[in-house]
């Protein structure tokens, strides 16, 4: 009976952790895919997500073999690191659509504080708390982005889908080589539930697998639904980054309504991301340093500070620019954690 | 022995004077001990005016036993005269003895009387608690259409008479517990053996009986005890006035804590649904109990969200509405000479004055009181430019969406939630609502009650039935709640 009681808690637990790590998959997908893949593959940028995608998966097929073993410190440091830059990065993408859509004539760096302030908010729910919303709204938050972005599409043509290969194969190919370290906040699954006390029996790999895959699709699907409704080639001139997640619709109010939901939608799955990966570094850092443990979370409050006020002087580039190299980490724990023996 | 003030000696005058002291009875006229023969030997009965059934004890105790001859209970030894009394005289239910002072006066002082003999060590507490209290009435703040129709009192063994009625296992087991320091509350803990989970009942238990404060009165106070987050704006426990809704707390695995002088059951653990769910809901069919339950969430969102996104729209978000109706509330805007945010602020509390003082107002004054600030003061308002118009639509749609909660606890954490949601509206839109939002989705999906998840079986996922939104058909609903024991 006991057994039982511990086995609902334990499934509950990760299934919550991986709707969370396939939101923010989702949400990294799209603001990586607007600001790096879209000006190189232009309206085939969705196509540029799929390896990114595929990559997601396989961190979800590792986390059993890697959730078995005790993690090393130097793992723990590469982890937080990668999970705190992520997070950066959706703070930032997120308060500055809202920035640019919902507080035209606010500051960024007002947005971005708010943004951080809330989100530290949200974190001291220990990870749990946002892990849980990500679960409640697993169906929900797909399908408020998929029937609002299909409302605000309603005037576009289909035109905008067809060039499949969008600026050419090499560009195309390189749109997703740097869109692959999309899928880092994936990594959060490399890391038990903190919720859950005592060890418990993980689930299988496809059980994660295909949470980050659901998560990551819908990313891919808002970026060709931007496609579709806004080519690149009409917000090429605009320099402002946020504007380039814009699924446009027309002018009747009607449609200025589904456009603010469709933004609250895409904050609201970009929030979530943020700080689930915000906690996961938080644990990340705790597990590598015991003596760190009411610390942890401020410390990543104090370096994502930093990313932000950075992101409030020098734009999204800075961010955008180092997202790419969340690779070289994202390929040294991926490995490790499907090559290295299990302890006897 | 002799000199241990805690528990009583053979010498009856020094027992009775024991409890003269612990009383102050010369100053004291409520306390009552009645010295009288019984056969061969003096006894004493002590009870607490008013709060004993007079004609029980006159009846049951006192005639037989002064009736006894003269040489009755002579062979009797004298450490077990109360045992002789109680096996051939006294004709009360249910009796039990007892040696330590603070509990029988802690028993005479909840109505029971306390029969000592001279020579015994020992007393018999028995059951003639005869006070006042209210019948079995209608529920005030839970009524239904369908469905039984009478409340708990304030007694607390009418209110477990009432359960027990319903739920006739013999499963259902009753625990007393006297809670509070200086004050002690009686508490009865009903639960169903074998259904309601042990480790949640020992937590409840060590939480009642770990209470430091001096008194805990009410089930309010008693909930308050309980609770797993005391700072937070949503109540942890269920209460209800309905001996039924109580039954089904039981069936569900749940502990049922009645206080005594409380009309109220709390149910624990909870859940945030049971704070949405009636009776009427399990009463009805299920398409209709579905209905009402749409209706009610919808009504709650309302009084949540709309203040806040008015204010929100108004301020920040111009593009969502039509140019007609913005220049319409332009116009009527201007003509009023406060903020639109405090404006707003003040309709919503002076919404909340009304509904209080409509509450508080005796009978029939609390309805025409309602009538009379809703309309005159509202129309008045609104002829004489102090409040626009739409606003004044918006808070009443608000109002009324905010009486929609079943649970009055609940719906006064939902007003000051609104109040936040209307700041930040106000402050920064629809974007500080979404995050406001967020964080407080966070923080409840992250609360317990009594150590369950609150917003369980939704998230995190827990098996149960489906009955938390959607009501499905009874014959789809197999299974207990998933904080009751795993068998079942």
């Amino acid at each position: 009976m006991q057994d039982r009681s511990i086995e609902q808690r334990t499934r509950a637990a990760y299934r919550a952790r991986a709707c969370a790590a396939g939101v923010a998959c989702g949400a990294q997908i799209f603001a990586v895919g607007t600001g790096l893949t879209v000006p190189l593959a232009l309206n085939a940028a969705y196509g540029a997500a799929v390896p990114a995608l595929l990559l997601g998966g396989a961190i979800g097929l590792a986390a059993p073999k890697r959730l078995s073993k005790a993690p090393g410190r130097a793992f723990c440091v590469v982890l937080a690191v990668s999970l705190l830059v992520c997070s950066a990065l959706l703070l930032a993408a997120g308060a500055t659509l809202a920035q640019q859509t919902l507080l035209p004539n606010g500051r960024l760096l007002t947005s971005l504080m708010l943004t951080l302030s809330f989100a530290l908010l949200c974190a001291l729910s220990s990870g749990t708390g946002v892990c849980r919303v990500a679960f409640a709204l697993r169906w929900l938050l797909p399908a408020a982005l998929a029937v609002f972005a299909g409302l605000s599409l309603s005037s576009s043509s289909m035109a905008g889908l067809f060039p499949l290969l969008g600026a050419g194969v090499r560009s195309l190919g390189l749109s997703a080589l740097l869109s692959l370290s999309a899928c880092s906040p994936a990594l959060m699954l490399f890391l038990p539930p903190q919720e859950l006390e005592t060890p418990a029996p993980v689930p299988k790999g496809g059980f994660f697998a295909l949470r980050v895959g659901f998560g990551g699709l819908l990313g891919a699907l808002m970026l060709a639904a931007l496609a579709l409704c806004n080519p690149y080639e009409i917000i090429q001139g605009q320099h402002v980054w946020g504007a380039r997640m814009l699924i446009l619709a027309s002018a009747r109010p009607r449609e200025g309504l589904v456009q603010t939901l469709l933004i609250l939608a895409q904050l609201f799955s970009m929030l979530i991301g943020a700080v689930s990966t915000l906690c996961a570094a938080a644990q990340a850092l705790e597990t590598a340093f015991p003596k760190l443990r009411f610390f942890s979370l401020w410390l990543c409050a104090a370096l994502l500070l930093g990313a932000l006020m950075a992101t409030a002087f020098f734009g999204m580039d800075v961010l955008l620019a180092v997202s790419p190299f969340l690779l070289i980490p994202e390929g040294i724990l991926i490995g490790i954690s499907f090559f290295k023996k299990a302890p006897s | 022995m002799e000199d241990d003030p805690i528990s009583l000696s053979a010498d009856l005058a020094r027992n009775i004077g024991v409890f003269r002291d612990r009383f102050g009875a010369s100053g004291n006229a409520d306390i009552i001990i009645r010295r009288f023969r019984s056969g061969a030997f003096i006894s004493a009965l002590m009870t607490i005016d008013g709060m004993t059934d007079t004609r029980e004890i006159d009846e049951n105790i006192l005639k037989p036993c002064m009736a006894l001859p003269p040489d009755a209970g002579e062979d009797a030894p004298a450490e077990s005269r109360v045992d002789y009394l109680i096996e051939n005289v006294v004709s009360v239910l249910p009796t039990e003895m007892k040696s330590n002072f603070d509990d029988l006066i802690a028993d005479a002082l909840s109505g029971q009387s306390v029969l000592l003999c001279d020579g015994c060590a020992a007393a018999c507490v028995m059951d003639t608690r005869g006070f006042e209290k209210r019948a079995v009435g209608r529920p005030e703040a839970e009524q239904v259409v369908l469905g039984p129709h009478e409340s708990f009192g304030e007694s607390i063994r009418t209110n477990i008479t009432l359960l027990r009625r319903i739920v006739q296992r013999e499963e259902l087991t009753t625990e007393f517990l006297s809670i509070g320091g200086a004050m002690k509350t009686r508490c009865a803990l009903l639960y169903l053996r074998g259904t309601a989970d042990e480790a949640m009942l020992a937590r409840i238990r060590k939480r009642l009986t770990a209470c430091s404060s001096d008194f805990a009165l009410s089930a309010g106070e008693v909930e308050q005890l309980i609770e797993d987050h005391p700072m937070a704006l949503i109540p942890q426990c269920v209460s209800t006035e309905r001996p039924d809704r109580a039954a089904s707390f039981l069936a569900e695995g749940q502990v049922v804590v009645l206080t005594d002088g409380s009309p109220l059951a709390l149910g624990a653990p909870s859940t945030f649904w049971h704070q949405l769910h009636t009776s009427d809901d399990a009463s009805m069919r299920w398409q209709y109990g579905t209905f009402l339950r749409v209706v009610r969430l919808i009504g709650m969102l309302i009084h949540l969200f709309l203040p806040g996104a008015y204010i929100a729209v108004i301020r920040f978000h111009t593009e969502l509405l039509s140019p007609i109706l913005l220049a319409s509330v332009y116009e009527t805007s201007s003509r009023v000479p406060t903020p639109i945010f405090l404006d707003a602020l003040l309709m919503t509390l002076a919404f909340d004055l009304i509904s209080e003082a409509g509450l508080r107002a005796p009978g029939t004054m609390g309805n025409a009181l309602g009538i009379v600030s809703g309309l005159i003061l509202g129309q008045s308002a609104v002829s004489a430019d102090i409040v626009s118009p739409l606003l004044l639509i918006v808070v009443a749609a608000s109002g009324l969406g905010g009486f929609c909660i079943p649970n009055y606890a609940l719906s006064v954490g939902i007003k000051i939630i609104q109040l936040l949601f209307l700041t930040a509206g106000a402050l920064g839109g629809l974007y500080l609502m979404a995050l406001l939002g967020l964080a407080l989705l966070c923080a409840a999906c992250a609360m317990r009650s009594v150590g369950s998840p609150l917003t369980a079986p939704l998230t995190p996922k827990r098996p149960g039935n489906p009955d938390l939104l959607i009501r499905f058909p009874l014959w789809r609903q197999k299974a207990r709640a998933f904080f009751a024991r795993q068998e079942h």
